[in-house]
């Protein structure tokens, strides 16, 4: 038997809440270095994944299958493919940037942790399962955490935020068992494993029907427009590990369930309904981004900014054609490395100033210059600079969405027009100009007394910032590896 | 004539028996009555599990088969768990105890006869044992007004509901002529259905709605589990109402099957109204007691679900929900039990702050809790899958979505208490609570339990899935 490596992912931080458990709550320190330990292991893994797969090869590999509940036909059954690959490496980095980040966590450590690790366990699950019953069990697994961990832990109107967001992420979950069922019966092959169920030929009204079930079940964890209402609030409330794992990998586990189960099992569907859905994520990008526009909280900037580059990845998800799901899957990479990032540095400033206002601060790059830089970078990032990740990625999908929806295509770009506006304007405001900082409650002007990052906010960013970079500047090794995964999706759907 | 069929029932009796004369003989007795009770549970338990076979005696009237076999289990499960959480909680007399440990038993036995029987005399014989047993058990606290409150309205909305049940039982007998459910299943589908059958199948559904806390016959339920002593709801909430299933398994799904016409849009709608209905009143509760009381009515509503699904899947689902959901509604109320005693309050509001008090306890509530909700990697999970695939067999789209939505309902007030506990700072200074070891032994079991189902349902689910392919062929 062959070392069971994707097993392994998930159970690192699996094993860590089970030892954790056994720690005494005033050991935070230990509680910190079992979690790091353990993400960092995982990303290990993620990353000699990244290497070892065989790109030559492609399908699914490291595949471990055992019976499960023969009953209903369920196999454990994990793999991964290109696209999977990506994921798990995206999940890897994000969640020990996340640990590093919540280093400062003295509220509750303990069960901070344990939240932490098992929603991570849940996501890496999500990302390599290949049985449905086991992708939906890991599903939920992932979603339900975030109840806590926001409302415990968040800011503002936390209660509130952290069970609007349960509740619309549940319903999509219900959605989705629902077409998880109704494909299981309907291909008559009596298994929940995806290759399986991907051989059975589903009468063309079946997929009409279970298409949008699926889809919105899914597209509502990734904010597809008019469900994404959850996302500001939520990830505004969060703290600051939270929003960088939710935004960073959650919306990227919708999203990708989108692409695995109803754009990969009902292509029939997909080609009726994906127009459709072109439709709002132009909604999901314009809107995204202008909302940007308004607001002047830093959290609330950069989850409308989600929203508005979830929409790029939807629509290239809709555009059905090869570069436009390679694309797709990189800005999923991309996004999510970047929106963590982001968090991550405006959790940072608000450890630092209190305010997570734009016009109650100023002048910090004097204080900061570490933090700006990297702010400078993210910002940048974000608009599509060339020799950043967000460059190949936005190129690739607007290339080929434009070959399907050519209209469509031209209104999105000028998100990134707004997109740019945005991002420069807080960068200008909070980083450059006049040195101030104006204390919420006193209303009055102080002068900085604060320094820059330390070395483990340096880790977490530098951490990030590694991949961002390596994706700008040479994107070839990931868009092949994605691309093995998204070819014979791109065949199957027949797209242009 | 063999004994063995029998076995499980004259050992119950018998436990019965030296309960009473260890009452009579013992003073002050208490502990050794609980001794003799839970050792006895024990020995049920090892009958129960190894008297699997198939018999049939008294003519076809007492069987012993495999729905029977997993009913038994499940009711001496939850008599002994409900035995473990009554010893030291119960707030009545000393001199009650005995009467109280031989009335649960007998309850039991009632039940057992109930999953047994496969003809309607006997049915309704076994339904009052255990019904009139559960009257004197919900008015056992004699000096607490709700308690006795409890026990009118149970006898007198219980009485009622007997009195359609056996209405309708009576019609089937004259338009069948025979009181045996083999035959009537032959009489119904030789004859088909007509005017007098389909009202009989009316007058069941709201005979046995009665024991399911089926909408819109659950108006006892919520005052009877608040004012019944909380073990004697656990009790109430988890055998009297898995027996109440597997008895409406035996009519509807066997008996009245050339009826599934009739019985299964009726059966769909109740299970949507008993759901939502459930759902939406929990909300707003701030008694625990209370609120598990609409949850355990929406539960009732989501194993509905599964009976319209095809006989032998749906049965199969339906037995294996009933598994999980009397380990964790037991685990439910064992928390209610170790609270209230500590802190004497059954309020929601006092739940605040509960995890920095008593972490496990508060652990343990929120494993049963989502379990209830249906969240993996807990039973409930496994469970609610099962019985929406089974409705999702024959096509019901639309009730699968209605489900499945309406757990996410659940969801929202199981969150709520979840907020109380781990979010709300506690009113009180915390002070540490002292649990009853058997509670915390309970708790630790249906934990175990909860997970077990969750984490590897495979071997239970093969042999349930067995069981109900031998009682329903074909179907």
């Amino acid at each position: 038997m062959t070392f069971p490596l994707l097993t392994t992912m998930y159970g690192l931080p699996l094993l860590a809440v089970l030892v954790i458990f056994f720690v005494p709550e005033r050991r935070a320190l230990a509680i910190k270095i079992v979690s790091l330990t353990a993400s960092a292991a995982a990303l290990g893994l993620a990353v000699w994944l990244f290497f070892a797969y065989d790109r030559g090869v492609g399908g699914l590999q490291f595949v471990e299958r055992v019976p499960w509940l023969g009953v209903l036909g369920v196999n454990y059954f994990v793999g991964a493919n290109g696209v999977n690959v990506m994921l798990l490496l995206l999940t890897g980095v994000i969640i020990t940037a996340g640990v590093l980040a919540s280093w400062d966590v003295t509220y509750r450590p303990k069960e901070f942790f344990i939240l932490l690790l098992t929603l991570t366990t849940g996501v890496f699950g999500v990302f390599m399962a290949y049985n449905l019953f086991l992708f939906f069990l890991f599903y939920e697994v992932s979603v339900l955490p975030m109840y806590l961990l926001i409302g415990i832990w968040g800011t503002g109107k936390k209660e509130y935020a952290a069970m609007k967001l349960t509740l619309y992420l549940m319903a999509g979950s219900a959605l989705i068992l629902a077409g998880l069922l109704g494909l299981y019966f309907a291909s008559g092959k009596g298994s929940f494993d995806f290759d399986i169920l991907s051989t059975a030929a589903y009468d063309p009204l079946f997929q009409r029907v279970f298409f949008p079930i699926l889809f919105v079940g899914f597209g509502t964890l990734a904010a597809l427009w008019p469900f994404h209402t959850w996302s500001p609030d939520g990830h505004s409330s969060a703290p600051t590990a939270v929003s960088m794992l939710h935004a960073g990998v959650l919306m990227k586990l919708g999203a990708y369930g989108c692409l695995l189960v109803p754009i990969t099992l009902l292509p029939g569907g997909a080609r009726f309904w994906l127009p459709s859905v072109a439709f709002l994520s132009v909604i999901n990008i314009v809107y995204g981004s202008l909302s940007a526009v308004a607001q002047r909280d830093l959290k609330y900037i950069v989850a409308y900014s989600s929203v508005s580059h979830m929409g790029i990845v939807m629509l290239g998800l809709a555009s059905m054609n090869e570069i436009a799901l390679n694309g797709a899957v990189l800005q999923m990479f991309s996004h999510g490395i970047m929106t963590g990032l982001f968090f991550g540095l405006v959790g940072m400033i608000y450890g630092r100033s209190h305010t997570r206002m734009v016009n109650e601060q100023g002048g910090l790059a004097a204080r900061t210059p570490a933090l700006a830089a990297f702010f400078v970078l993210t910002g940048l990032t974000s608009l599509g600079l060339p020799g950043l990740s967000g460059f190949p990625a936005e190129l690739s999908v607007f290339l080929g969405a434009f070959r399907a929806y050519p209209v469509v295509t031209v209104i999105c770009v000028t998100g990134i027009v707004f997109t740019a506006f945005y991002v420069l304007r807080v960068v200008q405001r909070l980083f450059f100009g006049r040195q101030f900082l104006a204390h919420p409650a006193s209303a009055q002007s102080t002068t900085l007394g604060f320094g820059d990052a330390n070395r483990i906010e340096l880790t977490a960013l530098s951490l990030l910032m590694l991949f961002i970079l390596a994706v700008g500047l040479y994107p070839l090794p990931f868009t092949t590896l994605i691309g093995t995964a998204v070819a014979p999706i791109a065949a199957k759907l027949g797209g242009m | 004539m063999s004994l063995a069929p029998w076995s499980l029932e004259l050992a119950t009796t018998t436990l019965m028996v030296v309960v009473l004369v260890v009452d009579v003989l013992a003073r002050h007795g208490k502990k050794l009555i609980w001794g003799c009770y839970l050792v006895g549970t024990v020995a049920l338990l090892a009958i129960a599990f190894f008297s699997r076979g198939q018999a049939e005696i008294l003519g076809g009237t007492y069987v012993a088969d495999g729905l029977s076999w997993i009913a038994k289990i499940i009711i001496v499960i939850g008599a002994g768990l409900t035995g473990a959480i009554s010893m030291s909680a119960l707030s009545i007399r000393e001199k009650y105890h005995g009467a109280y440990a031989a009335l649960l038993l007998a309850a039991s036995l009632g039940m057992m006869v109930l999953v047994s029987s496969k003809e309607l005399i006997t049915l309704f014989v076994g339904l009052e044992t255990s019904s009139v047993s559960l009257y004197g058990l919900a008015a056992i606290s004699k000096r607490d007004d709700l308690s006795l409150e409890a026990g009118i309205k149970y006898l007198v909305i219980g009485a009622l509901s007997s009195g359609l049940l056996l209405y309708g039982l009576s019609i089937v007998y004259v338009s069948t002529g025979t009181t045996s459910l083999d035959a009537i299943r032959g009489a119904v589908s030789a004859r088909g259905r007509g005017p007098l059958l389909t009202a009989s199948v009316v007058f069941v559904l709201l005979g046995v709605g009665f024991k399911l806390s089926m909408v819109p016959l659950h108006v006892w339920t919520p005052d009877v589990y608040q004012g019944a002593p909380t073990p004697v709801s656990a009790f109430i909430s988890v055998v009297s109402k898995s027996a109440g299933f597997v008895f409406a398994l035996r009519l509807l799904s066997f008996a009245f099957a050339d009826l599934r016409l009739v019985w299964e849009p009726l059966l769909a709608a109740a299970a949507v109204l008993t759901m939502t209905v459930g759902n939406l009143v929990a909300i707003p509760q701030k008694n625990v007691k209370r609120l598990l009381a609409y949850s355990s009515i929406s539960q009732a509503g989501y194993i509905l679900v599964g009976f319209v699904g095809s006989p032998a899947f749906g049965a199969s689902a339906v037995m294996f929900y009933l598994l999980v959901y009397t380990l964790t509604n037991v685990a439910a109320f064992s928390v209610v039990i170790a609270f209230s005693q500590a802190t004497g309050s059954d309020q929601l509001d006092d739940y605040a702050g509960l995890a920095r008090r008593e972490p496990l306890l508060a652990l343990a509530f929120v494993f049963a809790l989502l379990s209830l909700a249906g969240i993996p990697p807990l039973g409930g999970f496994v469970g609610k899958f099962y019985l929406f695939a089974a409705a999702m067999q024959k096509g019901y789209l639309w009730l699968v979505i209605v489900a499945a939505l309406n757990s996410i309902l659940s969801l929202y007030y199981y969150l709520l208490v979840l907020r109380r506990m781990y979010i709300t700072d506690p009113a009180v200074p915390a002070v540490p609570m002292k649990t009853a070891f058997p509670v915390r032994a309970v708790l630790l079991i249906t934990t175990v339990g909860i997970f077990w189902l969750g984490i590897l349902p495979g071997p239970v689910m093969n042999v349930i899935s067995e069981i109900s392919a031998r009682i329903f062929p074909n179907m």
